[in-house]
């Protein structure tokens, strides 16, 4: 008898786990992702203290935390305040007339589009940045630190005394 | 990005900048991975704020400004422009679907010219504006005149272009055309005052009103505006002392839904309203209720009326003597009477007219101001001159933009042989039309929200109209077009290169003179406000009493009549290419995706024809044939058909729908006599609604302004509801406990709430054979039901009220879930989780409102009407349960804006959907935890209306419902 | 096979044993073909199925307001055949009832089989059917649970409790059996009993411990088949819906699920006796007292439709009243009077001792009950919601293929299980059988003399 159903219920049981393991949801933050620029985190919040929302400068006002424009990297590269060699490659960006030209960064963080998660009452409620995103300021490249799930924001509501409504982010 | 190529390079960076673009399936459909920065930010656009434009309705002639909340460079809602006075912040159906016009998948993309073989080659905007500029080159060569401009109005600015447009062609035909014009009204004007402009209406300055056949809440010149005033005046208020609501009485051969929420449908054939009017005059006359200051001479006015002795009238339309006699006797001591008409005879406009004259209503509820704004559009002859003109050749170019002529346009017209003569036909505008398929040259013209614009509706408002985004399609703004070509040929210098300039500079030339003012500011003022709004000023009236030396004629006696009448929310037939409207129920009828023969059972029994046969309509203009409707709801001998559907092109969702009934009519005309027969064949009329009878539930409630006066409660309310011992506590709400009450005597029907709701929480559309499969998506529904015989004569003529979801205390549909999907919100609301609907429909089985909707396949927005989707509502996936939350996004945001903000959120800083569209403010949303709300005041102060749905199930509503009122019968 | 060798004398244990295990030899090819028809049948609904999960339940005929309609029919109608066998095996079993040992592991299978498809029907019917889980209580990081106060709820629980319950009890019986096939059989089939014998060797102390353990899963079972069926109703019961809302469901409905089971246990024994030729075995007299039965649960819910009726007209709630209009006036009304005659009339015809026996007549009478059954769920479920409280938002509903195909599919399933079944496990117990070997004669004898 055991010699039969023992293997088969191992068998079993490591199909269900590889299929769970590898089965990736679509809006799982990555650790792979690898951006168009070498953008260093690190060099810029951690060693030039820069702030977040400096550049992230819609986090406080909204849903979106915002991509810094390339003319708020031109502001500093551009003008002598930090160094780099950016400025003739800024030209072409900032004339619309030219051929159509993006940077596309690739998202690190995603949700699902049934969740409704909002950056401003967060940074109101002076939650840190790291809280979620974990030590940005010492990655040169980005790496998810929690994986941002439901579990990951009840858990935090519930320590918070926030609201645990329902409709709160999925409406 | 799925937005493709169609789509400008900023809009396309803008539209990217956030990344949640809201995908088909929750979870499903990874969401995009891509996050694309601004290059210079643009200071109006924060990703995930939305920020509000002001510009202009352009839906129908009334104006309307409205307000159009872009997020992230797209626009995706219309609402009222609050500081607009004709508006006054909401906004009908029809001007809510304007997006669904903006993002129209059918939209002419690039410009197209018909090959010799009549195919289409699409070519690109150089080659198109030069072969346009030869065309008219050589045309203007050829002699005087043989330039054409014809279009629909599109505002003074506009105007001046398209003139100076034709002017540099060498030509002066500039022809402005609107398929429903209000000429009848401006020749009575003309006859009785010897002036053409509009006069301007207050029904709320009146105690009488009676309609001789003006649906004035649904088509009839300005029918957001003329709503508001007409809830005003049947607000119940001390009159003489007494409680009452203002008078109404319709007088026409169809139960409009006008008509329905009158006290009294006095049901004449089509063309006999005129006859009515001078009877009433007569009556007036007889019982010297002319007032002496009138400027009439009694015995000649006497004299033109003598054919309209009621018993004569009541003889030839069979409209009883003494209900003349009553409205004649009503309309004579009112203080503050108001007649209008909405014939195509301009004979009833001047005895409405002649009817305000002699009682001395003008300047109190009817009104000419001073300098009111030119014509919008040409008049008949003009429009005839130049139809004639290329029937006879004399046309080479004829530029189209606007108006459909060749779908609108009378058969006597005979437009499109008149357009075959025209060797070079050019159509601009969106969707392509039945014109457009005779044109050699078709360009995508820009949608209104996409251009430069304004609007003068009357003396006093101009409307300025901004566009509100980047062009969906490669298109261009029509005037932009014109100008360049003009400025290609003559060599003449136009005052401005392009629209925008001709605007500001227009607009510019408005500014106050005082010299302390910048323009600039002015400029932006304006910008802001949606338009310039100042006094006016009562012009005088000097009466011409001439016409009354002869007896006025009578009208023709008809034994078959068709009535045929503008659909409310096709309008003329442009709104036709707009699922939402397709899918919106008539009002009174509740039909849907399709045009009818409304026919009386007795008059359908002469014919021999039933329910749903197609009947052949036959007048000496033409034929069409629709299926039955049999309703009362029509005067036996007449048959009524909507105006709207019956497109031969026009795109998707207009095509091949119904018949066109404009095929039938004389020019100008609304009836004609005709003769029906059976074609033999069926076709199923559709419609969302089961029982038209409420069997005494208590659904919708009304009660008689006489018993409000008397502080009668009525029967219904008599036995105390006492709550059955609960077997759980009662909810506590800490916060908030959101709530509604809607005022059933204020709602029309008029659906604006409908459509604004399916704008506003991307409910999808399910075409004509989804409603007839019952999967109608509407969370927010017109409740129609007549009342039965034992109703009849102690309830309004129908019954009409908003039916959405109750947010009930006790729902019912909470605990079946076995999910948690349904469950009760902090804040009162019977919240639905999209994303943990497993869709058991358990709950919408146990609704005892029937207001979920399930989503029985995957919802599709062709694009690029996407694009329209709000941001901030999920849309949601095949097998889900929805419903109606009361706007949780918009409360949502709001009670963020004020905890982030360190203030208490104030009462009426949160608006829903359905309340903000409402033209006669029928919804109030507030917080029921506050007392001092405007929601809970408004219950309050009307205590003895206040009913809710169903209630002996103790589903303890959150909606609470003021009754209708009605007048008890014999006292109307 | 062979043909039955007709036992002159009073049968022996070596002739049971012989006329059982001859059915389980292997089978000829109308067997085959019949099977084979079955699951095609099964195949076709399946692909539909998959169809409607790929497309969404647009594929149906549901609609505005009625959400639900034939699939939870189906689901109540099997739920209700599955009832009688644990009726039988648990609850005759302590009653040591003695007709019923020839019938109960006919009956038992015919339960499992049933539990079995009318499982399917709630993740036929959900429009997410890949989140059925969420309806079961499982930990999870987002700290979410199931709704206890949902009846849905209650019945996942119930069923799958009564398939667990039932299944086990079903096994237990036929360990004796199986060893006692395993000794005879040879080849492939000899290790597929060794498997399942599962060691039983005969031993007394073995029967000690299973005679023991048997009286208690009876024991246990009994209550089941009272409450699987009264949680079904509940999922009506505790609606509001006019048509729904009533206190009488659980008995009533209990009763009509023994009603259904019973009738559907003798629609299924009586072409089965024929086929196999096991009439000395399955004799007239069994077929007696299970239409006893029949006709007993056919009077009960006679009484529920009656008191139904009556209560809704003492009630004088005018929108109850309403929807019972609608129900035997309406446009469906034909159902319920189809109902009516199938379960309340027909029926009637068992009182007479004759037709008790005459095989024909109960099978072709068994048949319409099952009919009559399946119409009472269809007009209590979809009949009721069509007239709801919203008039505006009545309507009619018919039926798409999908769910008509999907319908057949069920039964087809159900039969081509439980004619596997017949043909690989010993479709009567052979154990009890020898125990009321007695009583099989004396019912032998009985049926010679109705013959004579």
């Amino acid at each position: 008898m055991n010699r039969i159903i023992l293997p088969l219920a191992l068998l079993m049981l490591l199909t269900g786990g590889a299929v769970i393991a590898l089965s990736e949801r679509p809006w799982a933050p990555r650790a792979d992702v690898v951006e168009p620029i070498p953008f260093s985190h690190r060099v810029h919040a951690g060693v030039n203290k820069i702030p977040c929302q400096y550049c992230h400068a819609y986090a406080s006002r909204s849903s979106e935390p915002g991509i810094p424009a390339v003319s708020r990297c031109v502001g500093c590269h551009g003008n002598g305040i930090a160094g780099g060699g950016i400025q003739p490659v800024t030209r072409p960006w900032t004339d619309d007339t030219r051929a159509p030209f993006e940077i596309q960064w690739n998202r690190v963080y995603t949700l699902p589009d049934f969740v409704r998660f909002t950056h401003r009452p967060h940074i109101h409620a002076g939650i840190e940045c790291q809280s979620c995103h974990g030590p940005v300021q010492t990655m040169d490249r980005v790496v998810p630190v929690h994986e941002i799930n439901m579990g990951f924001c009840i858990d935090c509501h519930t320590q918070k005394k926030a609201t645990l409504d329902c409709v709160g982010c999925h409406h | 990005m799925r937005e493709g190529p169609s789509i400008s390079r900023r809009a396309f960076i803008k539209l990217a900048a956030t990344a949640t673009a809201a995908t088909a399936i929750p979870g499903c459909e990874p969401a995009a991975r891509k996050l694309i920065p601004y290059v210079v930010p643009d200071e109006n656009v924060v990703p995930g704020v939305p920020s509000f434009f002001a510009t202009t309705c352009n839906e129908c002639p009334a104006g309307c400004g409205v307000v159009a909340r872009i997020r992230e460079g797209r626009v995706i809602k219309l609402e009222g422009n609050p500081a607009d006075p004709i508006g006054q912040g909401s906004l009908c159906a029809r001007g809510q679907a304007a997006l669904q016009g903006l993002y129209n998948p059918d939209r002419l993309a690039r410009p197209q010219v018909r090959g010799s073989d009549g195919a289409l080659r699409t070519v690109s905007w150089d080659d198109a504006e030069k072969m346009l500029g030869d065309k008219l080159a050589a045309a203007s060569k050829a002699g005087k005149d043989r330039v054409a401009f014809f279009g629909g109005p599109q505002g003074p600015t506009f105007k001046k272009i398209a003139i100076s447009f034709v002017g540099a062609c060498n030509s002066s035909r500039a022809i402005f055309y609107e398929a429903i014009n209000q000429e009848p009204v401006r020749v009575a004007a003309k006859t009785l005052f010897g002036r053409r402009d509009l006069p301007t209406y207050r029904i709320d300055q009146a105690e009488v009103l009676i309609s001789f056949g003006a649906d004035f809440l649904e088509t009839w010149q300005s029918p957001v505006e003329l709503a508001r005033q007409y809830s005003l005046f049947r607000t119940p208020q001390k009159r003489g002392g007494a409680l009452t609501i203002g008078r109404a009485s319709y007088v026409g051969p169809r139960l409009s839904m006008t008509a329905s929420k009158c006290d009294e449908w006095i049901a004449t054939a089509p063309g006999a309203q005129a006859d009515v009017a001078w009877s009433v005059l007569n009556v007036l006359v007889k019982n010297g209720k002319v007032s002496p200051n009138s400027g009439f001479d009694l015995a000649a006015l006497g004299k033109a009326v003598e054919n309209f002795d009621p018993a004569a009238t009541s003889a030839r339309t069979g409209v009883p003597v003494e209900t003349i006699a009553r409205l004649g006797e009503m309309f004579g001591n009112a203080n503050g009477a108001l007649a209008i008409a909405g014939t195509d005879d301009s004979s009833a406009h001047l005895a409405a007219m002649i009817l305000n004259a002699v009682t001395g209503n003008f300047g109190k509820t009817i009104m000419f101001f001073e300098n009111s704004p030119g014509e919008e559009t040409s008049t008949p002859d003009e429009v005839d001159a130049a139809v004639d003109a290329m029937r006879g050749g004399e046309i080479d170019v004829a530029f189209i933009a606007g108006g459909n002529p060749v779908f609108t346009m009378p058969p006597s017209e005979r437009i499109a042989e008149a357009l075959q003569k025209v060797p070079f036909v050019v159509w601009a505008g969106g969707v392509p039309d039945e014109t457009a398929a005779m044109a050699s040259l078709l360009l995508p013209a820009h949608h209104p929200l996409e251009s430069w614009r304004d609007t003068a509706p009357r003396a006093g408002v101009r409307g300025l109209g901004q566009p509100v985004m980047q062009p969906v399609f490669g298109s261009k703004p029509v005037g932009d077009i014109l100008l360049a070509a003009a400025a290609k040929i003559s060599g003449t210098k136009l005052p401005w290169a392009t629209t925008a300039e001709a605007v500001k500079a227009e607009w510019l030339a408005l500014a106050p003179k005082a010299d302390d003012t910048n323009p600039e500011d002015f400029w932006v003022k304006v910008r802001r406000e949606g338009g310039l709004f100042e006094e006016q000023h009562l012009s005088a009236l000097t009466l011409d009493t001439s016409p009354f030396k002869a007896a006025v004629p009578t009208a023709a006696q008809m034994e078959l009549s068709v009535y045929v009448y503008p659909h409310i929310f096709l309008y003329d037939g442009r709104g036709a290419d707009k699922p939402w409207l397709q899918e919106l129920p008539e009002p009174v009828t509740q039909l849907v995706w399709d045009s009818w023969a409304e026919i009386h059972p007795e008059t359908a029994r002469k014919l021999g024809v039933d329910k749903d046969d197609v009947i052949e309509i036959k007048t000496e203009h033409g034929a069409i044939e629709a299926p039955v409707l049999l309703e009362s709801t029509v005067r036996p001998g007449v048959i009524a058909v909507p105006i709207g559907q019956g497109h031969r092109a026009y795109g998707r969702y207009a095509k091949d729908v119904g018949a066109n009934a404009w095929t039938i009519l004389a020019a100008g005309a609304t009836y004609a006599e005709v003769t029906a027969r059976a074609t033999g064949n069926t076709r199923k009329l559709v419609s969302p609604l089961g029982k038209s009878d409420m069997m005494g539930r208590s659904i919708v409630e009304a009660m008689s302004i006489e018993q409000l006066a008397g502080g009668v409660v009525p029967t219904s309310e008599a036995e105390e509801v006492t709550g059955p011992s609960e077997m759980y506590a009662p909810w506590k709400y800490a916060g908030h406990k959101w709530g509604m009450t809607i005022d059933v005597n204020a709602c029309t029907g008029c659906s604006a709430c409908v459509t604004a709701c399916y704008a506003e929480n991307n409910v999808p559309w399910v075409g004509k054979e989804g409603v007839d499969n019952g999967r109608i998506m509407s969370w927010i529904r017109i409740e129609r039901y007549f009342p039965n015989e034992e109703e009849a004569p102690v309830a309004p003529q129908l019954y009409l009220a908003p039916m959405l979801c109750q947010q009930c205390d006790h729902a019912p549909c909470e605990p079946v879930c076995p999910v948690f999907a349904s469950y009760h919100t902090e804040e009162g609301l019977n919240g639905q989780v999209y994303n943990r609907c497993v869709g058991t429909r358990y709950c919408e089985n146990n609704c005892p409102y029937k207001v979920r909707r399930f989503n029985w396949f995957v919802p599709e927005w062709p694009a690029p009407m996407n694009l329209q989707l709000n941001p901030d509502v999920t849309v949601r996936g095949a097998g889900v349960m929805e419903k109606c939350t009361f706007c949780i996004q918009r409360i949502q945001f709001g009670e963020l804006n004020a905890k982030t903000e360190d203030r208490q959120l104030r009462d009426g800083e949160i608006v829903t959907a359905c309340q903000q569209a409402c033209p006669t403010r029928a919804i109030t949303f507030g917080d029921s935890n506050d007392p001092a709300s405007a929601m809970m005041r408004r219950r309050d102060d009307n205590k003895l209306r206040n009913y809710r749905a169903l209630e002996e199930l103790n589903t303890q509503p959150a909606i609470t419902y003021l009754r209708d009122l009605y007048r008890e019968k014999g006292k109307a | 096979m062979a043909a039955a060798p007709k036992i002159n004398r009073e049968p022996s244990f070596r002739d049971i044993d012989r006329s059982v295990l001859r059915v389980m030899e292997p089978a000829g090819r109308a067997y085959w073909a019949w099977v084979g028809f079955c699951f095609t049948l099964v195949g076709i609904a399946a692909a539909l199925w998959m169809r409607q999960i790929y497309s969404g339940l647009g594929v149906t005929g549901l609609r505005q307001p009625v959400m639900w309609a034939i699939y939870i029919t189906n689901f109540v109608f099997w739920v209700g055949i599955a009832h009688s066998g644990t009726l039988i095996s648990a609850i005759l079993f302590l009653f040591r009832t003695k007709w019923r040992t020839a019938v109960y592991r006919a009956a038992e299978t015919m339960t499992i089989f049933a539990v079995a498809t009318a499982g399917l029907f709630p993740l036929v019917h959900l429009g997410r059917v890949w989140f059925f889980y969420w309806l079961l209580p499982y930990p999870n990081e987002r700290s979410l649970q199931p709704d206890f106060r949902s009846p849905l709820v209650w019945d996942a629980f119930a069923v799958s409790t009564y398939l667990t319950i039932s299944a086990l009890f079903w096994t237990m019986g036929l360990i004796p059996d199986i060893a006692n096939a395993r000794e005879s059989a040879t080849g492939w089939r000899k290790t597929f009993y060794t498997v399942l014998a599962m060691g039983w060797q005969g031993t007394d102390r073995q029967w000690r411990h299973y005679s023991m353990a048997y009286l208690l899963m009876a024991g246990l079972a009994t209550p089941l088949v009272l409450s699987v069926h009264s949680v079904v109703s509940w999922d009506f019961a505790m609606a509001i819906n006019p048509g729904w809302h009533s206190t009488i469901f659980a008995p009533y409905f209990v009763a009509g699920a023994i009603f259904s089971g019973v009738a559907m246990v003798m629609t299924l024994l009586i072409p089965m006796r024929k086929l196999l030729g096991i009439e000395d075995l399955l004799t007239e007299w069994h077929f007696d007292n299970l239409a006893k039965v029949v006709l007993l649960t056919s009077l009960v819910v006679s009484y529920a439709y009656i008191t139904e009726a009556f209560m809704t007209w003492y009630a004088g709630d005018p929108i109850e009243q309403m929807t019972f209009h609608m129900r035997y006036f309406g446009p469906w009304g034909w159902m319920y009077w189809v109902m009516v005659l199938c379960n309340c009339v027909i029926p009637l015809l068992l009182f007479s001792p004759r037709i008790r026996v005459n095989l024909r007549a109960l099978w072709v009478i068994t048949i319409f009950v099952n009919i009559g059954m399946w119409f009472e769920r269809f007009v209590i479920i979809a009949g009721s919601l069509t007239a709801n409280f919203e008039p505006s938002q009545w309507a009619s509903y018919r039926p798409s293929i999908t769910e008509i195909m999907i319908t057949v599919g069920s039964f087809a399933w159900f039969l081509g299980l439980f004619s596997l079944f017949c043909r690989f496990l010993p479709i009567f117990s052979m154990t009890e059988l020898k125990e009321g070997i007695v009583w099989l004669r004396k019912a032998l004898k009985m049926d010679r003399v109705t013959a004579a």
